[in-house]
């Protein structure tokens, strides 16, 4: 009895130490792919590349999130012209209402998500440039693809510091998390590793793997650095950067404004960068939200007119009538009627409908248009600041990159009108002051009103002039760290007095 | 099964051959009987013999024994009686009724014991709660039954789950559910693939609660040790009812039943809508809408709940047999369950079947299997989807302008409401035309084997599986308000999951003199592996094929497919030593591996102690005798849990697209989570002190318990900072306890007669997070836009709300600029105030409170039964007390905005002739959405659960030679009455089902209903 006891129990024991010696407890997922089994071949070095685009433009979290969409999606341009005094907020959601009115708190979502979208693209950036180097492969397209991101990473980083002041910097994949609960660094820093991205990027980027249609190219790495240099107060290397951009003519201007807005045109022309949307490739579920923002609401009627347009941010009075009514850019850049098939026609107050390539998609709501991030008129007119701090004062280049612009605001489309007359004998601070109006014209909705008014010390004076219910302060040259990075990450600092 | 008949047939005659045979024995005569009547059925068996009879239906019985023989008579529920046979050749026996469960064996992990030697916290409940009732799955059943448990029900929707939570909420991102073992087979309770909207399917309705022999609740830890890394809620043990050796048992059951809806929201009629709608307008200084002119005109309109709503009959029938012979035993069951939802087109039906065979090879070898398999279908209407704006059909039958009809004058489908953009759809069209089906195949079962090695050495093997093949359909046609958008749309979802149990164990039991020892120890591996499919389209030219001909949508972009799975692998422990009777000592180990956790985190050691005192059965109390029973128990002991998703310690990344020109896709794969090669397990320690009382010989019964429970390590999906690249990342941070006190009371307080027997029992859970990784709370999936409405903090219970205090409203004496203001809205008269916390003058996110929170301060049930011969009559009242529900529907209901129908309350709205503090005034713009202590009300509820009345006719029919033991017929009615304060369709309910980030929500839901059965219950 006791051997049989013993001899069962050995055969006993003898299948468990057999089931338990496989690696049965392994994962290896079948459906998903294991960034430990990834980042090896060239497919994986492309593919990683890819991924920031995505981030850009929708985001993190995916279609159905909260915080759908990247900056591009319209933050980008929503901020910079509601945090001013171009445009006011009509979406009753108080997160962009108190944007609008300058009452923003630490607390406000859109800032919070703002500061995610940036991270998460530097966070994906920062995956490519320290794993796709190890990957054996052509080292050219290698370097060619980290540039690319190294342009993207630098482009989120001007936000960074524009938006945030000091913040934290962040260059390589965050592997232990302790890593993530980094202090704000200073804007020097900052600039400094932007500007080392970008002349990285110049330096590497190949002309025949993977050429522009959304992509840098070195001559976009120059003309953000114009722009880069400009914030940084270095005037010098400012204008030679957009001298270079300018005197290349590879992006010469359009004759007429409304070209710019042309889905025809698109990643074409004057404009040098852009970040790529299309509402057709995605079957409608990525485009920007140009038309359902901007375009006046309640329009669609007999399958004619905008569908899913909401006019959220409308002009103030204060831009729309800044403007000569003649000028070009006044007539592209907004829509006060719209007629129907039927000759009956509907008047309103001005809503923005430069974005919206009327022929091509008369419904509006999915859109192939892109949201432009550099073109030259933006060079010029940052060639011509810099040079007027430079020698404080207007120089002969100066006035010809603000007259061009000038100039061709005065095209109407068949001849150009006797307005918007060529500027000259101007001082250094009116000179000043005719870039800041040129500027406000031409790049309406464009991401850049905030940065601009902030640059030239008049966010608080514009913006009270133009809207009585915001109460702009000076410190709101920078908006606050959002407080959920800082309750997450105590060694986080707020800009005062938030 | 034939061959089992047989041989049972068998062995009944050479029962009756067998006095024939034998010689010099005596003829004994006798009556069996308790102290009200003769009990039929009763077993007569000569000790340590094969030879034995049973009283017929006159509690006679005749039977052949030598002298000096031993007679056992026992029946079931009464105390067994000796008699030996000297010169009386005539018995006249009286069965004393058995009070005393003591004896009882109660199920626990891996083994069994006596009642008596229990040294943890164990729930025991037995196959008589089952019967007669209308219930589709044992969790409904299991409502108030048990000390320390808490059965919601979530939504009335049929064949939808309900949520269990034993001793409180412990596990914030890990599951919270408790693990059920159906026949030594752990279940996976996963029944959702996505590609319908609303309740998913109940997990358990694959068991047929008629086929339940006893449910065993383990709650303390020192019990669900042994379960180890699943052990961390509770563990429920399902045990089916198996075959015996005797005669066939044939039962028949069937049920039929009505259900309705418990109460409807009063709504405004189309007049008073459009009086409310033009006092709006005027208010909120915008023109009148034609719609509400001439309100009079439009009287009273259409009900839209009366058109959504109906009366709903269900059905349940079943039968089984169970019998056995010396070598095999069987237990076959068939089930069909058949309910019809009270929201029309919606329903739930199942069948099932079940094998339960043993079979023994030879004196130490045995084998069997139980084997279940089911069929449910469940068909639905969108209930329960609500997120940013009301999207279900209850939603919608509230909103709808009562001005409109179901159809127009073309007597089409009235397409969408007319009084605000975007506008919501006609109910009733949406119920008829959008179709749902959630439909399983499911196999449960295992097969085994068991080897006496020698007396007192056991090993026992087995295999078993639970294989879910799941399917979804849905289908919007293009010309309900649903399908606007997409121009119609259908989904389909198949999934497979096949889990697959392998466990060898190992038991020893022994006696020495004052020392008994029983242990197990053991090796169990389980894998679980699916597979889904996820295709749907959209943009339908034609309605007619549906999701039977997806291919017709135009737009086919949707479409994709995964597969996932984990694997445990346990060796686990258990010894029970008990000295003189009195001490008992219990040890327990297991050790769980994971494939879940990071390389070199995968194991986790769960050990649990516990000790009982059975004080009774010292001499001290031996002289004391009203107590008849008396034993104190503590244990201790750690669980886990691993209720993650799989691969949530990799990094893994995600499919992505962007668009390069007009022509390029740009696929990419970036990172999407984090990698944690430390992740690991979620421990949960629990100590546990209790008392076991019986008194007046057990006619009084106590059983007491106090608890503190304290969850370590959190599984939690945690907020990160950004700079991270990730909003949340899987870690295991932050503590939580739950501490408590259960006490169950059972009496007995007639005997003879008039049996009654009263069972009481109440539980109180204290909850509270202690620590997370930040002061960033974890907050709730929002609804309407509302964030934070409940979120889960340090300091805080799981299941607080998060809002404003109002406080009146503003009256004409007052100056409204001088009331606290929200940035975006300036008040006027009859507007709601909200009370400015911290004093700054405005009002902002810093001025929300803590506005209540979902957990019930305690829960209860009280059961009598009542029973006079052939009738019995039992109450069950349940119900829990000091909860809050955040009620989504009062915005729409309340909105007073002339934008959608509202409640009466609107009737008792703010004006300047009726002053009112607690309903603002009609305004076509005001602030929306503004979450407070007004949508924050009270769910506590009393409920008489069930009331049943039945009359077994069994002794009238055998008087006509028909041989019935049971023959009754029954009525009873579910939720008859509710005692409540709640102003929703049911206190019952939670949007987010087993979520409890965001736990306790009442918005769109599918409501509970009353129900009325009658049935009839045969035995033979």
């Amino acid at each position: 009895m006791r051997k049989k006891v013993t001899s069962s129990g050995l055969v006993v024991a003898g299948i468990l130490i057999f089931l338990s010696s496989c690696n049965f407890l392994d994962e290896t997922p079948e459906s998903v792919i294991n960034s430990s089994t990834f980042y090896k071949t060239e497919t994986d070095a492309v593919a990683a590349t890819n991924a920031v685009y995505e981030y850009l433009t929708v985001g993190t979290e995916g279609i159905f999130d909260r915080g759908f969409g990247g900056i591009f999606f319209n933050d980008y341009w929503v901020f910079k012209d509601i945090l001013s005094d171009n445009c006011k907020e009509t979406i009753a959601s108080q997160e962009y209402r108190t944007l609008d009115e300058f009452s923003f708190t630490a607390e406000n979502e859109r800032i919070e998500l703002y500061w995610q979208d940036l991270y998460k693209v530097i966070s994906a950036a920062n995956v490519v440039t320290d794993r796709v180097p190890l990957i054996d492969m052509n080292t050219a397209k290698r370097d060619h693809l980290v540039a690319e991101v190294r342009f993207l990473r630098a482009m989120m980083y001007f936000e960074a510091v524009r938006l945030f002041g000091e913040a934290p910097l962040i260059l390589k994949e965050t592997v232990d998390l302790d890593d993530a609960f980094a202090a704000r660094a200073s804007k020097e820093s900052i600039y400094e590793a932007i500007i080392a991205d970008l002349e990285w990027s110049r330096d590497h980027l190949s002309d025949s793997y993977r050429v522009g249609l959304g992509r840098p190219t070195p001559m976009a790495c120059t003309a953000l650095m114009s722009k880069v240099y400009l914030e940084m107060g270095e005037y010098q290397l400012s204008a030679d950067n957009a001298a270079i951009v300018i005197n290349s003519n590879e992006h010469p201007l359009f004759n007429d404004f409304a070209d710019l807005f042309k889905l025809e045109n698109a990643n074409s022309g004057e404009i040098i960068f852009a970040v790529n949307y299309s509402g057709t490739l995605s079957q409608g579920f990525k485009p920007n939200q140009y038309h359902v923002r901007l375009l006046p609401p309640n329009l669609s009627k007999g399958g004619e007119g905008p569908e899913n347009a909401f006019g959220w941010e409308v002009p103030t009075d204060d831009l729309y009538n800044s403007f000569n009514p003649q000028d070009r850019r006044r007539d592209v850049t907004f829509i006060t009627s719209f007629t129907y098939s039927d000759n009956s026609t509907v008047t309103f107050s001005p809503h923005i409908s430069k974005f919206w390539d009327q022929e091509n998609e008369p419904l509006g709501n999915n859109t192939d248009m892109d949201v432009i991030y550099l073109r030259t008129a933006d060079i010029m007119l940052v060639y011509a600041e810099a040079l007027n701090e430079i020698n404080n004062g207007p120089t002969s280049i100066a006035y010809e990159m603000i007259n061009k612009v000038r100039k061709r605001a005065r095209f109407n489309g068949t001849t150009e009108l006797p307005i918007l007359p060529d500027l000259s004998g101007l001082t250094y601070q009116e000179f000043k002051d005719a870039i800041l109006l040129e500027r406000r014209w031409e790049f309406v909705m464009e991401g850049q009103r905030y940065h601009d008014l902030v640059r030239m010390g008049k966010l608080v004076e514009k913006v009270s002039a133009a809207k009585p219910n915001a109460t702009p302060q000076s410190f709101h040259t920078l908006l606050p760290i959002p407080q959920r990075e800082r309750d997450l990450n105590p060694n986080l600092t707020q800009n005062d007095p938030y | 099964m034939n061959l089992s008949i047989a041989r049972s047939l068998c062995a009944l005659l050479v029962l009756l051959l067998a006095h024939t045979a034998s010689a010099q024995t005596y003829t004994v005569t006798g009556a069996v009987a308790d102290q009200v009547e003769p009990l039929i059925g009763a077993a007569i068996a000569q000790k340590g013999t094969n030879n034995g009879t049973v009283t017929d239906l006159n509690g006679k019985f005749s039977i052949q024994v030598p002298a000096g023989a031993v007679l056992q008579i026992s029946y079931i529920g009464y105390v067994d009686q000796e008699v030996v046979i000297n010169t009386d050749r005539v018995l006249n026996i009286v069965l004393q009724e058995d009070l005393n469960e003591l004896e009882e064996i109660v199920i626990i992990g891996y083994g069994s014991v006596k009642k008596s030697d229990l040294t943890g916290s164990v729930a025991s409940i037995k196959a008589e709660d089952f019967v007669n009732t209308a219930i589709s799955s044992i969790d409904q059943g299991l409502q108030g039954k048990v000390a320390g448990m808490v059965v919601s029900m979530s939504s009335g929707q049929p064949g939808a789950p309900s949520s269990i939570r034993i001793r409180g909420t412990s596990s914030i991102n890990g599951n919270n559910e408790p693990l059920y073992v159906i026949d030594g087979v752990f279940i996976v309770p996963e029944t959702n693939v996505g590609a319908v909207t609303g309740p998913s399917l109940n997990p358990l309705s694959n068991i047929n609660p008629a086929d339940i022999e006893s449910i065993e609740v383990l709650k303390d830890a020192s019990a669900t040790a042994i379960y180890g890394t699943r052990g961390a809620n509770g563990v429920i043990i399902v045990t089916t009812k198996r075959g015996k050796k005797g005669s066939t048992v044939v039962s028949v059951n069937y049920t039929t039943s009505i259900q309705e809806l418990r109460k409807k929201i009063p709504l405004l009629n189309a007049a008073e809508l459009a009086r409310l709608g033009n006092e709006a307008a005027d208010n909120g200084g915008a023109p009148r809408r034609n719609i509400y002119a001439s309100p009079t005109n439009l009287g009273v309109g259409t009900d839209w709940q009366d058109q959504i709503f109906q009366i709903a009959p269900m059905n349940n029938m079943q039968i089984s047999a169970r019998g056995g012979n010396e070598q095999t035993a069987y237990a076959i069951s068939g089930n069909y369950f058949d309910q019809e939802g009270i929201i029309k087109n919606s329903d739930f039906k199942k069948g099932n079947l079940r094998i339960n065979l043993d079979q023994k090879l030879n004196d130490k070898v045995s084998i069997g299997t139980s084997l279940n398999i089911n069929r449910s279908a469940l068909k639905g209407v969108v209930t329960d989807a609500e997120g940013a704006i009301p999207s279900s059909v209850t939603s919608w039958a509230l909103a709808f302008n009562p001005g409109l009809s179901v159809f127009d004058a073309n007597g089409e489908y009235t397409f969408a409401n007319n009084t605000a953009q975007p506008s919501v759809g006609n109910p009733v069209a949406d119920i008829n035309k959008t179709k749902q089906i959630s439909a399983s195949t499911r196999l449960l079962g295992n097969i085994f084997a068991t080897w006496d090695i020698t007396k007192d050495l056991k090993f026992k093997t087995s295999i078993g599986t639970d294989a879910v093949f799941l399917s979804e359909k849905s289908f919007v046609p293009n010309d309900v308000r649903r399908g606007e958008g997409s121009r119609g749309q259908a989904a389909l979802a198949n999934q497979q999951g096949v889990n697959w149990l392998f466990e060898n164990t190992m038991s020893y039991n022994k006696k020495f003199g004052v020392h008994s020892i029983s242990a197990v120890v053991g090796h169990t591996m389980q894998a679980y592996h699916n597979e889904f499919l996820f295709t749907a389209t959209s943009d339908f030219d034609d309605n007619r094929l549906g999701f039977n001909a997806i291919q017709v949508g135009a737009d086919k972009t949707l479409i994709f497919n995964g597969t996932s799975g984990w694997q445990l692998q346990s060796y686990l422990g258990r010894v029970n030593y008990n000295l003189m009777e009195k001490y008992l000592f219990t040890a327990s180990a297991r050790v769980d591996g994971s494939s879940k956790f990071g390389t070199g985190n995968k194991y986790g050691v769960f050990p649990s102690f516990a000790f009982a005192w059975r004080m009774k059965d010292e001499t001290f109390m031996s002289n004391v005798n009203t107590i008849s029973d008396l034993k104190l128990r503590v244990g201790y002991g750690v669980v886990g849990n691993e209720g993650i998703p799989p691969y949530s310690s990799l990094g893994l990344l995600e499919t992505t697209e962007a668009y390069f020109g007009e022509n390029e896709i740009a696929k990419g794969a970036g990172p999407a989570s984090r990698q944690n090669d430390a992740l690991k397990w979620e421990t949960t320690s629990q100590f546990d002190v209790g008392v076991d009382l019986g008194l007046i010989n057990n006619r009084v019964t106590l059983v007491a318990d106090v608890y503190y429970k304290k969850t370590k390590d959190l599984l939690l999906n945690a907020p990160v900072p950004y700079t991270s690249g990730f909003r949340f990342a899987f870690f295991n941070v932050g503590t939580l306890e739950n501490k408590g006190f259960e006490v169950a009371l059972n009496t007995v307080n007639t005997t003879g007669k008039v049996q009654w027997n009263s069972s009481f029992n109440i539980s109180f859970n204290r909850n509270k997070v202690l620590d997370l990784n930040s002061d960033e709370g974890i907050p709730a999936d929002p609804l309407l836009g509302i964030n934070g409405w409940t979120s889960i903090n340090a300091g805080q219970p799981i299941g607080t709300f998060y809002g404003y205090e109002t406080n009146g409203i503003i009256q004409l004496n007052e100056d409204p600029t001088t009331v606290p203001r929200f940035a975006d809205y300036a008040p006027a008269h009859g507007d709601r105030k909200y009370v400015d916390q911290n004093g700054d003058g405005k009002l902002d996110e810093l001025d929300k409170i803590v506005l209540g929170n979902a957990n019930p301060d305690f829960a209860y049930g009280f059961n009598n039964t009542i029973t006079y011969r052939n009738v019995s009559l039992s109450m069950f009242i349940q119900g829990v007390y000091g909860n809050e529900i955040a009620n989504f529907n009062l915005f729409a209901l309340e909105s007073f905005d002339g934008n959608q129908n509202n409640s009466t309350a609107a009737l008792n709205r703010w004006t300047p002739e009726n002053p009112s503090n607690e309903y603002p005034r009609a305004n076509v713009s005001p602030r929306v959405n503004t979450f407070s202590d007004h949508q924050v009300e009270d769910a506590s509820y009393l409920r008489v659960k069930d009331i049943t009345i039945s009359y077994d006719l069994a002794r009238l029919i055998s008087k006509r030679n028909i041989k019935v033991s049971t023959f009754k017929f029954f009525v009873s009615a579910k939720n008859l009455f509710t005692l409540t304060n709640y102003s929703g369709y049911d206190p019952e309910v939670n949007r987010f089902i087993n979520n409890p980030r965001s736990f306790g929500a009442d918005f769109g839901s599918y409501p509970t209903t009353k129900i009325y059965s009658t049935g009839l219950n045969i035995v033979f």
